[in-house]
C-alpha cells in the first residue's frame, strides 16, 4: 500500500475540512422574517436552507474525521496503513 | 367600507434575513474553496505508485462536497438577492401607504391606520381625498401581491417546486412614469425610513469564485465511487415554476404605479 498524503498534508487537510465544517455550522442559523402573506413560505425556505447547510457542514466534518482516522495508520507500518485506507475507502463509498 | 393602510410584513426583518442569507452564502462559498483546495492537494500528493482507490475516494469525495457547496452558495445567494428585492418592494409599498395615510389624516379621514369614508356629504375635499386614497391603496396592494408572487417564485426555485400560489396577477398599470411621487410634494407626507445600520437591504457582495485549485485541471478520475446521479431539473412530479412574465423586478412594479393616482392626491 502506498502513501496517499504526506502526514502534515493530511493533517492540514483534516484541519481545513474541520474548519470549513465548523464555519458552516456557525453560519447555519438564520433569522426568521415576517413577510406578510408569504411568512409561512419564507419560514419554510429559511428552514430548508438551514437544513441543507447543516448537512453540508456534517459532510465536511465527516471528511475531516475520515482523514484523521487514517493518520495513525499512516504513520505506522504499511499493513496497518492498508487497514486505515480501507476504512477511508469504505467511508467515502458509503456517503452519497 | 374602510381601507386598511398598514403593511402586514416586517420590512426590517425581511432585510435582516436577506442580509443573513447573503452572509451565509459567502461562508458556504468560502467552504467550497477550502474543500476544493483540499481536493487539489490530494491530487498533488498522490504517490506515483499508488494504485488509486484510496486517493480517488478522498479526491472524489472532496470534489463532490466542494461542488455541492458551490451549488448551495449560488442557490443561497440567489435567495438572498430575491429576499432583498422583496424587502425593497415592500418598503416602497409601505412608503406609498404611509403617504396615503398622511393625506387621509389631513382630510380627517384616518382612524388608527384605517381610512374611513367621509361623514360629511357636502365636503368635496374629503370626497376627493377618499376617492384618491382608495385608488392609491388599491394599487399599492396590487404591487404588494406582485412582490409576494415574485418572492414565492424565488422560494420555489430554491426548493425545486412552486410551493404556494397566490392567485391571478393583477393587471399591469398602463402608466409607469413618475411613481412614486417625489418626497415632500404632499404636506405632512412621510419621508423614507432611515436605516439605523446603514444597510439598504442588499445582500453583501460576493466576489466571483475563481476556478477551484486542482479541481478543474485535474485529470479525469475513474468512476469509483460512482458519482451520485444528477437530479433532473425540475424534478419529476413537481409542478413547474411559473414566473409571471411581468414580475422581473418587484421594485420596478412598485415604481410602475401610475402617475394619475399621484396627481389625484396632489403629489406630482
Amino acid at each position: 500500500m502506498s502513501i496517499v498524503f504526506e502526514p502534515d498534508v493530511a493533517l492540514r487537510a483534516a484541519a481545513l475540512l474541520a474548519d470549513a465544517g465548523y464555519d458552516l455550522l456557525e453560519a447555519q442559523r438564520l433569522p426568521r422574517a415576517d413577510s406578510g402573506a408569504t411568512t409561512e413560505a419564507t419560514a419554510a425556505v429559511l428552514a430548508a436552507v438551514e437544513h441543507d447547510v447543516g448537512d453540508l457542514a456534517v459532510r465536511a466534518l465527516q471528511e475531516a474525521a475520515d482523514v484523521r482516522a487514517v493518520l495513525p495508520f499512516h504513520l505506522g507500518a504499511d499493513d496497518a496503513a492498508a487497514g486505515g485506507y480501507e476504512r477511508l475507502e469504505r467511508a467515502a463509498a458509503s456517503r452519497p | 367600507m374602510s381601507v386598511e393602510t398598514a403593511l402586514a410584513a416586517d420590512v426590517g426583518a425581511c432585510r435582516e434575513a436577506a442580509w443573513a442569507l447573503g452572509r451565509q452564502a459567502a461562508r458556504v462559498d468560502d467552504a467550497a474553496r477550502v474543500v476544493a483546495h483540499v481536493a487539489g492537494r490530494a491530487d498533488e500528493t498522490v504517490d506515483g505508485s499508488l494504485q488509486g482507490r484510496t486517493a480517488v475516494a478522498m479526491h472524489g469525495s472532496c470534489r463532490r462536497l466542494g461542488a455541492d457547496l458551490g451549488r448551495q452558495a449560488d442557490a443561497v445567494q440567489a435567495l438572498a438577492d430575491a429576499l432583498a428585492d422583496h424587502a425593497r418592494a415592500l418598503q416602497a409599498v409601505d412608503d406609498v401607504l404611509g403617504r396615503a395615510r398622511g393625506s387621509a389624516r389631513d382630510a380627517g379621514l384616518l382612524v388608527g391606520t384605517t381610512v374611513v369614508p367621509p361623514t360629511d356629504p357636502d365636503d368635496e375635499q374629503q370626497a376627493r381625498t377618499w376617492a384618491a386614497v382608495v385608488r392609491v391603496v388599491g394599487l399599492a396592494r396590487e404591487h404588494e401581491q406582485r412582490a409576494d408572487r415574485a418572492w414565492l417564485d424565488a422560494v420555489g426555485r430554491y426548493q425545486g417546486c412552486a410551493p404556494v400560489r397566490l392567485g391571478a396577477a393583477p393587471p399591469t398599470p398602463p402608466d409607469d412614469a413618475g411613481w412614486p411621487p417625489p418626497q415632500g410634494a404632499l404636506p405632512g407626507g412621510r419621508g423614507p425610513r432611515p436605516q439605523a445600520d446603514g444597510r439598504d437591504g442588499a445582500a453583501p457582495a460576493r466576489p466571483p469564485r475563481p476556478p477551484a485549485p486542482g479541481v478543474l485541471t485535474a485529470p479525469p478520475l475513474p468512476a469509483w465511487p460512482p458519482p451520485p446521479p444528477t437530479p433532473a431539473w425540475p424534478p419529476a412530479g413537481c409542478p413547474p415554476v411559473v414566473t409571471t412574465p411581468d414580475v422581473a423586478s418587484p421594485a420596478a412594479h412598485v415604481l410602475a404605479l401610475g402617475t394619475a393616482s399621484a396627481r389625484e392626491l396632489g403629489w406630482g
